[in-house]
């Protein structure tokens, strides 16, 4: 866990300040270190500026990653995301940092560094893939830690199944509001920057990453049945699981997705919670074994729930 | 009775009895797999059999959706239910039941 998130961005920043650090006889005297829309219209010391970026990388690496791991103590499920944006945020900041003095190696002045566009394309790429590689690294979810032998509350609600009758709730967590939105800032940006002449670099990488947000993150499919919970995205990925084994019980509750979760898509929320919130309203929340929940808004959410009670206890009772 | 008519069967009951309409989609065959945790091709079966009776058709792309002479069926079930209550009450073997229901069907 610290490895990928406090190790991860160190590691990138110290890497790229090493490798800045052996440019500087190369590079002008002061560097450029912003561009506007104009150009260059910054300038630092080369010695400092070869490890500004690094520190700023690292820095803000590490505050992502270290608030991260400390809200995954209470939601395991931010376990990988916490070494996943730590990683690719220090990535894409150490990167930017490099390529931006790359590029100036040989200049005598800094006014005449090249346009930084491509850094910022590439540096995106590279963020996404040290991003990854942090997720990858980072410990996932402790297998078993959420399962919990306590009976289901008498409380919850049930459904009526006879035995070995098998049962299966099926919905979407979709929202068509989230959809239209990011599909249509997607057209208008394609537009507009066609319309002021960008290259078709910029609006291909743009249209691209819409649209693989749009079908990793727009619409999620929801089965109860015989593994417990499963919400799929229309992509296949992401995909999250709630085994029969960790259901200590499952519920309706109102979820109000700004001002609890702060805002759409996957989110963690006060008290463990974390899920899959698409809009305001009816959701199923899954209390699991080890304090956290699962939540997700679907419609018909109070059947699902009780068929999830009944499958769970009877999983329970078939274990012993 | 095999699981692909006990699938095909609860289907038929939910269309007879109004929780499914016409033009409603089924469940697709996929989730419904998993949830039941049986095979894709067993649901399938299921799927196939309800659209040979003509109660579901099968649309690329859109699913198993209910069909009107599907949904027609709707009630029946329940009148059926109210029959054998009846029957039963007075008395009826399961043989003469039937026999009055080939009689009437077929007057």
């Amino acid at each position: 866990m610290a490895l990928a998130a406090i190790g991860g961005p160190v590691l990138l920043a110290g890497i790229s300040v090493l490798v800045a650090r052996s440019w500087l006889p190369q590079l002008p005297d002061p560097v450029a270190t912003h561009w506007g829309p104009r150009g260059v219209d910054g300038f630092t010391a080369a010695g400092p500026a070869t490890w500004q970026a690094g520190a700023f990388s690292a820095g803000f690496g590490l505050l992502l990653g270290v608030l991260l791991w400390v809200a995954s103590i209470k939601v395991p499920y931010l376990r990988r995301g916490a070494g996943g944006l730590a990683c690719g945020m220090a990535g894409f900041i150490a990167f930017i940092g490099v390529g931006s003095l790359w590029m100036q190696r040989g200049l005598t002045d800094a006014r005449l560094a090249p346009d930084i566009g491509w850094v910022i394309g590439v540096g995106l790429l590279v963020g996404i893939g040290c991003g990854a590689l942090g997720a990858w690294l980072a410990p996932g979810q402790v297998p078993g830690a959420a399962e919990t032998h306590a009976a289901v509350p008498a409380g919850a609600p049930r459904l009526p199944l006879a035995p070995g009758e098998a049962a299966v709730c099926v919905g979407w967590a979709a929202s068509r509001t989230l959809v239209l939105i990011v599909g249509g800032s997607t057209v208008a940006a394609v537009v507009l920057l066609l319309a002021v002449g960008a290259g078709v670099v910029p609006v291909l990488f743009l249209t691209v990453t819409l649209v693989a947000l749009l079908v990793t993150m727009g619409a999620f499919r929801v089965v109860v049945g015989a593994d417990g919970l499963s919400v799929r995205s229309v992509a296949g990925w992401p995909r999250f699981r709630v085994p029969l084994s960790e259901v200590a019980q499952a519920g309706v509750i109102e979820v109000r997705a700004l001002a609890e979760y702060g805002g759409w898509g996957l989110r963690a929320g006060r008290a463990g919670r974390f899920g899959v919130i698409m809009r305001s309203g009816e959701a199923l929340e899954v209390a699991r074994g080890d304090g956290s929940a699962f939540v997700v808004t679907v419609d018909g959410a109070g059947e699902a729930a009780a068929l999830l009670n009944t499958l769970a206890e009877r999983a329970r009772a078939s274990v012993g | 009775m095999p699981i692909y008519a006990q699938i095909a069967a609860s289907i038929r009951r939910a269309v007879a009895e109004g929780t499914l309409a016409e033009g409603d989609r089924l469940a697709p065959a996929r989730d419904l797999a998993e949830g039941l945790g049986v095979n894709l091709h067993t649901v399938l079966r299921g799927y196939q059999q309800l659209r040979d009776e003509g109660i579901v058709e099968l649309r690329r792309g859109r699913g198993a959706v209910v069909t009107d002479r599907g949904a027609r069926t709707a009630g029946t079930y329940a009148a059926l239910a109210a029959y054998i209550d009846h029957a039963r009450k007075a008395g009826l073997s399961t043989d003469e039941a039937l026999a009055l229901v080939r009689e009437g069907m077929e007057s």
